[in-house]
């Protein structure tokens, strides 16, 4: 044990003073093999499409940026009504007819006496009738008319007719016909004479007379010279009948009984007020078309109503009814699949619907007092009107288009710096149509950047929409903005977050034509933006952040080389620069500039006909590997300079690669 | 993995740490027969005792330790005025050898007993034996030292590198009994009860790295090994696992050995003393792990890594992956066999009229793996009774032919203390050898004459 003491004393070496410090290996290796398409250096976007050539293309499309529908271009009021009165007026009487008949006999009374019995004497024979004369007048009653009590006339005429059925001559025949119940004497009739068997007429007009029912005749005088020397058969029967007919009635009041009559056949026109547009057909999809018909008669009334230039499936809407006297009738007609025709009214050829009534008064048995200012009222509404189709004319109206705002979610320029002027960029006003009107948008695209708020106008004035010529059918198209005839390449340097449209539409901008529109119709405009990556630059820069493990920086390295072989297949010289931030400040500490990488070869048009290999160095040391100990991330930046000096426009494809091979040499210190 | 096993066989090497003061023994003890261990070199040797007790531990501590190409100041270097030591390989790497290699040992006795037998003596016991080889080529520590960065388009050779341990635990029984006349003849069987190995068998590795126009750098490498284990498992996996108990108590894997030995006195000085041991192998059975790699050229071009994708791992920790997963190895659990490395001794002594004094000439030789190891000794024992002696000698080796070596023992009874060093320089100064060895005990031992009167026939 105590030799064992011995030696471990004997052996002992401060093995904690052991330094490594002399100790520095060389290492060279082969580190990385990687490849970077375009699709690596611009960040994934879904905006960011691959052309069948492998052209990298972005896109954007959003629809609707551009909405009008038939409601915008035509107002159809809720409810849209119209009423009307139609008055009694004049009505037609039935003729009516009285006789009034006096004979011999009758008159004997009133007869010198040594006539009335000579004529008592000699009835039934031929003998000679003496002379007489009338000494007192002679009132003969006539029954009432049974068909009214009391009519005011507006027409007619009442024809008296006067027929002597004596054998002898009438002279001096003076008669009035007298209304009983008024007291007036309607007519007085002189005649001069009237011969045997002959008929004398005459004519009452009787427009403007109140006539009650009741007439009689008052006979004031009548004489004959006899008929000597003739022998004439005396028949004390016969005498002087008065026949009057009333004809031809026309009637404003009164009370009688009344025949069937139409009293209104007529067309009423209901405005649809469409403001300025001048509609001429019209389809309905919806809606309804309510009447009340009201009665302030004493009168029943058949109605028929009619839309004479509607059509319900071929079949013209029409309604029949009876309006009892002083009561109402309400219906109403579905206007749905209801096409009118809104150009019948001569006066106003557009926007009138045509309501064709006739009013028809069912005969009376009894008699009804009546008056020409009675009246039925009809009331039209058109309520939740949907329209399926019209055609006429909009006129030269304009209607603001709401103001819409694309966000233009232009990615995959966020890394990227620098001036960049793209060479065929193209915005796409894709419409579908299905109004058949000329329209105009009087257009307005801006773009926007939000942090700045600067603008910038895409400069595009108006676009001029196709139009269907055939109802059904859709105008389709596109209007196209390329550099040739807008702003779009400065607007998109200008890289706006925001496209803001708005602007006014305007319709028969070019002429009056005829226009048409369903209630489907509807203008829709949706916008493409496509920005083929074809450009040129001379300050661009590409710039990555690359996670940046620290456990990376525990290498025991002091100093080294990487060496970077590079094939380049991109259009670009690049000139690579390694980046080590703060990770607290984010304030670049160091960096590492590997050099300029030779642009592909490229033809005329841009495309890369043959890559480049270019073999870097770049020197790190101690300082640079602590300053990486700092650092959580690492930034790439690449600055380019399209091919030509920057002034050939150079197109990205997809399949444009860059290979690089990534060796070091590292001195270690373990 | 390959990683991870490199740094737990250096860790299981540096837990040996303890043995580099110690050297392989055996040019010294060697014919210095009043130590009964002195048989463990050659079976034939009876000590003068009629009994002997090793002590568990205490009765035999042996180890030694050898490095071809440099000593521990070689590689640690401290300049003037300064306390540090400067890890350097630049003075090996410079030397001329072409294969160089470290080997260390290591035993303790557990028990041991000895008796003798009518005329002969028997021994019986049970040791706790381990024994490492590393080889390694210049290029490697070219490599090593110096990176591969200064040997561009230079292949370098690392081929034969190797690592070799075994561990086990030696219950044996021996006789030596005299044939015919003064000739003793001596034999030892031995269990073997396998506690670890490493083994590699075949080591076939080159490394070339060259320019290459697109990927900057080539290495290109010839990865042809194969590396067997047994017992090593806990340890390269997860250490907190191991278990002693488990470990020294594993009885899966089995082998044996024998050694055969002469002592032969040719007339009144002169005698001849020839011996072989360690002529055995061990069956390793019990969870064996066999690492191999059959590439019979690898390339490396770097990684392909996508720098704008979403890596599982960064750049770094898939190019070190990638580096290991180039070599392919192979695992699976095959049984397979190690053999000992068997030694051979040939002594011849000249002992002087009154026995006092003894000169001798040793030829001491060890199959290697990949060479046969040999060592010269020439020595003068004093003995001036039974109860002490004292032996110089001279050692050589090929990598480090300059070692002075000492001994003695010492009974006192019951007791013996015994203590021999091939290299008296490595007690002292063991940072300058390439060669360091120890071996000292105590035992109990039972004199077979209990007087100084020590017959001619049993002299040491």
């Amino acid at each position: 044990m105590v030799v064992l003491l011995w030696l471990v004393s004997s052996c002992k070496k401060d093995l904690s003073t052991i330094s490594l410090s002399e100790w520095n290996p060389e290492m060279a290796a082969p580190f990385v093999r990687s490849q970077m398409t375009l699709r690596n250096l611009i960040p994934a976007d879904s905006s960011l499409l691959v052309e069948d050539d492998s052209l990298m293309v972005y896109y954007y499309q959003k629809d609707s940026i551009i909405q009008i529908n038939s409601d915008s271009l035509i107002t159809i009021e809720d409810t849209l009504s119209s009423s009307y009165d139609f008055s009694l007026g004049d009505i037609k009487m039935e003729s009516f007819g009285m006789e009034a008949g006096v004979t011999l006999n009758d008159l004997l009374p009133w007869f010198d006496e040594a006539v009335a019995d000579s004529l008592l004497a000699h009835d039934g024979e031929y003998a000679v009738f003496p002379p007489f004369e009338l000494l007192e007048p002679v009132t003969v009653e006539i029954p009432p008319v049974s068909q009214y009590e009391v009519l005011t006339f507006s027409d007619g005429y009442f024809d008296i007719e006067i027929t002597n059925r004596l054998p002898v001559a009438l002279q001096d025949v003076r008669f009035d016909i007298v209304d009983v119940v008024n007291n007036i004497v309607v007519k007085s009739v002189s005649l001069a004479q009237i011969d045997s068997g002959a008929t004398v007429h005459d004519t009452l007009f009787l427009k403007g007379k109140t006539l009650s029912n009741t007439f009689s005749v008052v006979i004031n005088s009548i004489t004959s010279p006899g008929s000597y020397p003739d022998m004439v058969l005396i028949d004390l029967s016969k005498g002087l009948n008065v026949n009057m007919v009333a004809r031809e009635l026309r009637v404003v009041s009164g009370k009688a009984k009344i025949e069937n009559q139409v009293i209104y056949s007529t067309i009423k026109m209901v405005d649809m007020g469409f403001d300025e547009a001048r509609i001429w057909e019209i389809l309905f999809s919806g809606g309804e078309l309510k009447y009340r018909l009201e009665s302030f008669l004493n009168l029943t009334v058949d109605i028929l109503l009619r839309l004479p230039s509607a059509d319900v499936g071929g079949e013209v809407p029409e309604n029949s009814f009876r309006l009892p006297a002083n009561d109402f009738f309400n219906s109403s007609w579905s206007l749905e699949e209801m096409s009118i025709d809104l150009t019948t009214d001569s006066l106003q050829p557009f926007n009138m619907i045509p309501v064709y009534l006739q009013l028809v008064i069912e005969p009376t048995t009894t008699l009804v007092e009546f008056d020409s200012s009675d009246y039925v009222k009809a009331v039209f509404a058109m309520e939740a009107m949907k329209v399926a189709y019209a055609s006429g004319n909009l006129g030269k109206q304009t209607f603001p288009i709401d103001e819409d705002v694309v966000d233009l979610d232009l990615g995959f320029l966020e890394n990227i710096n620098g001036e960049i002027i793209f060479d065929d960029p193209v915005l796409t006003v894709n419409y579908q149509n299905s109004f058949g009107i000329p329209i105009v948008i009087h257009t307005q695209f801006t773009g926007v950047k939000l942090s700045s708020g600067n603008t910038i106008d895409l400069g595009v004035d108006s676009i001029v929409f196709d139009y269907p010529q055939t109802a059904g059918e859709m105008a389709e198209g596109s209007v196209v903005f390329d550099k040739t005839n807008s702003n779009i390449v400065d607007f998109l340097d200008f890289r706006p977050d925001q496209l803001v449209f708005s602007g006014d539409a305007f319709t028969n901008w070019n002429n009056d034509t005829m226009n048409f529109f369903t209630e489907s119709s509807q203008l829709l405009g949706g916008t493409e933006i496509r920005i083929p990556l074809v450009f040129s630059t001379s300050s661009l820069v590409f710039s990555d952040t690359v996670d940046f493990s620290a456990g990376q920086t525990s290498l025991p390295v002091s100093k080294g080389r990487m060496l970077l072989n590079v094939l380049n297949g991109l259009p670009f010289d690049l000139n690579l620069q390694l980046q080590v931030p703060d990770s607290v400040t984010g304030v670049i500490i160091d960096k590492i500039d590997f050099g300029n990488i030779g642009s592909a070869v490229v033809d005329a048009q841009g495309k890369v006909v043959a890559p480049v290999q270019s073999n870097l160095k770049a020197v790190f040391d101690d300082d640079f590997l602590n300053n990486l100990e700092r650092a959580n991330s690492l930034l790439l930046s690449a600055q380019t300079v399209s091919a030509g000096g920057g002034s050939q426009p150079v197109g990205l494809y997809s399949d444009y690669k860059l290979s690089m091979a990534i060796s070091f040499e590292a001195t270690l210190k373990p | 993995m390959i990683k991870k096993l490199t740094i737990n066989i250096v860790a299981g090497l540096l837990l040996l740490v303890p043995s580099l003061l110690f050297s392989q023994t055996g040019f010294t003890e060697y014919g210095l027969k009043g130590i009964p261990q002195s048989s463990n070199l050659n079976p034939a040797f009876k000590p003068n005792a009629s009994l002997v007790f090793g002590l568990p531990v205490i009765s035999s501590v042996n180890a030694g330790i050898y490095n071809t190409a440099f000593s521990f100041n070689d590689i640690f270097v401290q300049h003037p005025g300064d306390d540090s030591l400067y890890f350097n390989l630049t003075r090996p790497i410079n030397s001329k050898s072409s294969s160089n290699y470290l080997s260390e040992s290591f035993s303790v006795d557990l028990l041991s007993v000895g008796f003798r037998a009518g005329n002969g003596f028997m021994t019986v016991g049970i040791r706790n034996r381990v024994n490492a080889r590393f080889y390694y080529t210049p290029d490697l520590l070219r490599f090593l030292w110096n990176g591969n960065g200064g040997y561009i388009g230079e292949q370098l050779f690392l081929s034969g590198t190797a690592l070799y341990e075994e561990h086990f635990n030696d219950y044996y029984a021996g006789i030596s009994f005299p044939v015919g006349y003064n000739v003793d003849v001596g034999i030892r069987a031995h269990f073997l009860q396998g506690l670890s190995n490493i083994s590699t068998g075949r080591s076939n590795l080159t490394l070339l790295t060259e320019p290459d126009n697109v990927t900057g750098y080539r290495l290109t490498a010839q990865t042809d090994f194969s590396v067997e284990t047994s017992g090593i498992n806990d340890l390269l996996s997860d250490s907190t696992d191991f278990s002693p108990v488990d470990y020294f108590m594993n009885f899966g894997n089995i082998g044996y050995s024998f050694d055969v030995g002469i002592d032969a006195r040719m007339g009144e000085q002169f005698v001849l003393q020839a011996s072989v041991t360690d002529f055995g192998q061990l069956f390793w059975y019990g969870n064996p792990k066999n690492y191999s790699s059959s590439e019979a050229e690898v390339t490396f071009n770097g990684i392909d890594y996508d720098f704008s994708a979403e890596n599982e791992s960064n750049a770094f920790e898939t190019y070190m992956d990638s580096l290991g997963n180039l070599l392919e190895v192979k695992e699976d659990a095959r049984v397979y066999q190690s053999f000992l490395r068997t030694s051979m001794f040939l002594n011849g002594q000249y002992i002087t009229l009154d026995e006092k004094h003894v000169f001798n000439l040793l030829f001491a030789g060890r199959f290697l793996e990949q060479s046969f190891e040999f060592a010269l000794s020439a020595g003068y024992t004093f003995m001036p009774s039974d109860k002490f002696a004292f032996k110089l000698s001279y050692n050589y080796l090929k990598y480090a032919p300059l070692n002075l070596g000492l001994g003695f023992y010492f009974n006192f009874k019951p007791f013996q203390l015994y203590f021999t060093t091939d290299n008296v320089a490595g007690l002292f100064y063991i940072y300058g050898q390439h060669y360091a060895d120890f071996h000292f005990g105590l035992n109990i031992l039972i004199p077979y004459q209990y007087k100084n009167d020590i017959p001619w026939e049993h002299a040491p």
